[in-house]
């Protein structure tokens, strides 16, 4: 596994946007401290003790006193990074689906790009509904935007500041990481991606099969209105 | 028209307009859009009261009956309704999640 120095450590910032996370938080949090220094939590106004949990965990905790949403989390924990001088931002989820492990190599496939997208391989564990849709969001990208990704709906992914100054998405929810895909496109930026672990901790999270379908309409909607 | 469904029409118009100035008594909104909602349900029980008056401009849109004449402006009337009720809760939105992540990033020490 590559070792991060120290040097460039501080200008790396891991961003967490957490909703009711207080079962997975604390050891997401212990893995993730050992790659970055910098880690920024956002606390999208949980009802369980997942601000606490973060807190005591000795990293910067943000909390919405209002549930907005992953997108919006995402966005508010990004903003406050860039504030902080951050030039690579690391985004991933709570909910243990991503394994901090990986982040040194996100940031090894970020040298040259702009943007590190994460794909699952998808297997039998994967559930069929997801594996379905995730398989129609990406037909529907390579058509509306050209590009040929593994996988469209995975949050774990790395980008430049610069990247992220530009490509600041509107979505509030889950339809931020297709929104960033179609700002990928808009832009040009050069992107790679990685293999990440499927880790499926929750069946009833996520993406659901209405937030499918609101994603490719909003796909064609970006597509048009760009 | 069948008278009937006239007093239920004039019936429904009344009383959109107690809840009008009901809602305007307990200053949930401006005296212009008091005026303007007013306007509506007003305009909305005369012609209940006088179907005749729209005859010809139910000639000129080639509309036969009054019933379709209503459900037809209904329709307009509520999609005009939709289309300003979405962009209003979309500005909202926008207003919240600024003033939210503005909350969260200040509270930081």
């Amino acid at each position: 596994m590559a070792e991060i120095k120290k040097s460039n450590k501080k200008n790396i910032w891991v961003v967490i946007p957490a909703y009711n996370e207080s079962k997975n938080i604390s050891n997401v949090l212990k893995k993730a401290k050992r790659y970055a220094q910098n880690i920024v939590v956002v606390d999208d106004s949980s009802k369980d003790n997942t601000y606490n949990l973060a807190k005591k965990e000795g990293v910067i905790v943000l909390s919405h006193i209002v549930n907005l949403g992953k997108g919006a989390a995402l966005k508010t924990g990004c903003d406050f990074a860039i504030k902080k001088g951050a030039k690579i931002l690391v985004a991933m989820d709570a909910d243990a689906q991503h394994d901090p492990n990986e982040i040194p190599n996100f940031l090894n496939a970020l040298k040259g790009n702009d943007v590190v997208l994460g794909y699952r391989r998808f297997h039998k564990k994967m559930p069929l509904i997801f594996r379905f849709g995730n398989l129609f969001i990406s037909k529907t990208t390579k058509f509306l935007y050209g590009l040929n990704l593994r996988d469209t709906q995975c949050g774990y992914r790395s980008f430049t500041s610069d990247a992220y100054t530009k490509m600041r998405w509107d979505a509030l929810d889950y339809s931020m990481e297709s929104e960033m895909i179609a700002n990928i496109g808009k832009y040009k930026f050069r992107y790679t991606e990685i293999p990440v672990p499927t880790i499926y901790s929750e069946k009833h999270k996520g993406t659901t099969f209405l937030d499918g379908i609101k994603i490719v309409i909003n796909m064609i909607f970006w597509r048009l209105s760009r | 028209m069948i008278a009937g469904v006239q007093i239920i029409g004039f019936l429904f118009g009344l009383f959109m307009i107690y809840l009008t100035f009901l809602y305007y008594k307990r200053k949930e909104y401006n005296t212009k859009a008091f005026g303007a909602w007013m306007f509506v349900w007003v305009f909305f029980l005369l012609i209940v009261a006088f179907p005749t008056m729209i005859y010809g401009l139910m000639e000129t849109l080639k509309v036969q009956r009054t019933a379709d004449f209503f459900v037809m402006a209904g329709f307009l009337f509520f999609a005009l309704i939709i289309f300003y009720l979405f962009v209003s809760v979309k500005h909202m939105q926008k207003n919240v999640e600024k003033i939210v992540r503005k909350l969260a990033i200040e509270s930081e020490r």
